[in-house]
């Protein structure tokens, strides 16, 4: 079977010698993600001219089949999931000194980190409530302090703003489980009475942390940034941690490890890496650069659609479709309409999916049910505290990027746009306006548009609809 | 499809496919409250909109948001005002912040039941138990208008 590997410009083994040249996609032929091995048969001729426009993704033959072994699985002790996790990561390692290309490498390092996560059934972002057992002890570490802490005689109550307690902006208190801020005046916990444990759960922190910041490690050159021993060295000094807090300030620059200090209460370098605030911040954490990856869009996708003198601009749709707006105080999340963005959102937010229902017809779309979860600092009448507390009932259209690939996605909403416009629905001068489209297999899609006049038009979100 | 207008300017409409609701609710609701009423046309959807009107919550579909009660505060981040205060369900856009469409509750009472209508057309079988749950959701819409009216009446000036 021949492969192809789709936007990878970098030589493989053995193809050495022979010159890189354009080719083009055969129907029947397949195409393979390298990170996940997931098949995809061409059912078109794709050339250049399919796509109506110029694009640079360059394919080669490769005559390795990638084999995907199934998701990562840790064992589900602290300990154990961070010795698994090292192993990993030294895997990762190996395979950047081989030359893998930093696509890959970040695809793998997401799934590192999404299986530790799992295994430890821990979020992707700490609120400042916890969840369950596995969180309330991560937090706890992450400040220095034994489990049950916020339990012991002598520890109060105090009255202070979490977040910025958890912070540290205020050293000489933490935040327990519950949320709240305690203060111990004459206990020494920063140095003493720390279990084997809780030393554990404190590596697990540092991991989490060293995987989400191994993008920025990477530096944007990919060269020999990475130094050999690097685990062991920074596993074996704990200082303190950083780990973004739902609601606190978020990590905006990279390359910070070590003490808080300035910025967002952040330390930023003063060279290299990450020293530029202007610079476009990069990914924050490993599962985001998962997700990216894995439902990637094709290059250009910004470009305006043109019918009949009717220009769309879709660009903030496909932004909204395959990356998502984040999940909000009341746990709701906006866009985001791929599988691996929904599963993000839902482990994010701690959401309950209530179900999931294939389309009729289409393979790879699905309605999910769910009930999102109010995050910390959600209220109630009265500024009650509703933080965790379940919210009114969503569903969510999505579609799994590996069986109905991004590209085939957006010719979809193409097809359906020029559809839907065509319709007699459709009103040129409306402002704003909502309208269905159908795709040449009759694939039903759903727009929401707002019209500027002069045949300019926004498509400001679009998604399927059974 | 078949469509007539009458002389009251009553649209007389025949529900064959799911479609026919959306022209429907195209031309009988403002944008938003027609594109939930859409979703009322499947039936997975009917009970679970009539369930989330029941419980006093509302629901979305793809970030098209039906908000009553409780819902309404977190949409505002409002919490001074008690729940009651808001005689409306609430219809928004989550990628829009600035638009809305409001609904009076007795209004939106109208709009369960003729939601309900147009669902037993099309689902002829299913009439009893989409009635049973019109029955639950409009009891919990009615219960908020009265306590609405209560706080009305307690605080004439608002």
């Amino acid at each position: 079977m021949a492969i192809y590997l789709r936007g990878l410009s970098y030589e493989v083994k053995g193809m050495r010698d022979v010159a890189p040249s354009p080719l083009v996609l055969k129907a029947g032929s397949h195409v393979v993600d390298v990170a996940f091995g997931a098949q995809t048969p061409t059912t078109l001729n794709l050339t250049d001219a399919e796509f109506g426009d110029e694009y640079y993704e360059q394919l080669y033959i490769v005559d390795t089949p990638a084999q995907y072994d199934g998701p990562l699985k840790f064992p589900s002790t602290a300990k154990g999931s961070v010795r698994a996790a090292g192993k990993a990561v030294n895997g990762i390692h190996a395979a950047k000194k081989a030359g893998v290309p930093g696509d890959a490498l970040v695809d793998m390092l997401g799934e590192v980190d999404l299986a530790m996560r799992a295994t430890l059934g821990v979020y992707e972002d700490l609120s400042l409530t916890a969840r369950n057992d596995a969180e309330a002890r991560l937090m706890l570490a992450m400040q220095g302090c034994p489990a049950n802490y916020h339990k012991h005689p002598g520890v109060h109550q105090i009255y202070e703003n979490a977040e910025s307690v958890f912070s540290g902006v205020a050293p000489g208190t933490f935040v327990g489980p519950d949320g709240l801020c305690y203060g111990a005046p004459y206990v020494a916990r920063w140095r003493e009475g720390i279990s084997a444990e809780t030393r554990d759960w404190m590596s697990v922190a540092k991991m989490l942390e060293l995987i989400s910041g191994w993008s920025v490690y990477m530096g944007p050159s990919g060269g020999d940034s990475g130094p050999a021993g690097w685990l062991e060295r920074t596993l074996g000094a704990i200082g303190d941690m950083i780990v973004s807090t739902a609601h606190a300030q978020g990590r905006r620059l990279g390359g910070s490890r070590g003490q808080f200090a300035r910025r967002g209460g952040l330390k930023t370098p003063k060279r290299g890496a990450g020293s530029n605030p202007r610079r476009r911040p990069v990914g924050r954490n490993g599962s985001r650069a998962h997700t990216q990856t894995h439902s990637r869009r094709p290059v250009k996708s910004n470009r305006k659609i043109k019918f009949r003198g009717a220009k769309f601009s879709s660009k903030d749709a496909h932004n909204h479709f395959f990356n998502g707006e984040g999940v909000r105080t009341n746990g709701t999340f906006n866009g985001g309409h791929t599988t691996t963005t929904y599963a993000r959102d839902v482990a994010a937010s701690g959401a309950r999916p209530l179900g999931s229902a294939p389309h009729p017809r289409v393979r790879g779309v699905y309605e999910n049910r769910y009930q999102p979860r109010k995050q910390a600092g959600s209220q109630g009448p009265g500024g009650v505290r509703m933080g965790g507390r379940f919210g009114k009932a969503e569903t969510k259209t999505v579609v799994d990027t590996a069986i109905r690939s991004a590209r085939q996605v957006m010719r979809d909403m193409k097809q359906a746009l020029r559809n839907g416009m065509m319709r007699p629905k459709f009103q040129p001068n409306a402002p704003y306006q909502t309208f269905n489209g159908y795709t040449k297999s009759g694939v039903k899609i759903k727009f929401h548009v707002s019209g500027h006049g002069n045949g300019s038009y926004t498509v400001r979100s679009y998604y399927y609809v059974f | 499809m078949a469509m007539e207008a009458t002389l009251l300017g009553v649209i007389i409409m025949s529900f064959r496919t799911e479609d026919d609701i959306e022209e429907y609710a195209g031309i009988t609701y403002k944008m938003m409250a027609a594109d939930i009423f859409e979703t009322f046309g499947r039936p997975v959807n009917y009970y679970f909109n009539m369930k989330g009107i029941g419980d006093g919550l509302g629901f979305g579909h793809n970030g098209v948001e039906l908000s009553i009660g409780i819902s309404i505060l977190d949409d505002y981040e409002d919490y001074t005002k008690p729940i009651e205060a808001y005689g409306f369900a609430r219809f928004s856009y989550t990628w829009e912040e600035d638009m809305e469409e409001r609904m009076p509750l007795p209004d939106f009472v109208l709009f369960l039941k003729d939601a309900c209508r147009v669902f037993c057309e099309l689902h002829p079988e299913e009439t009893e138990k989409a009635q049973a749950a019109l029955a639950k959701a409009v009891a919990t819409v009615e219960k908020m208008q009265a306590a609405h009216l209560e706080w009305k009446k307690a605080h004439p000036e608002a």
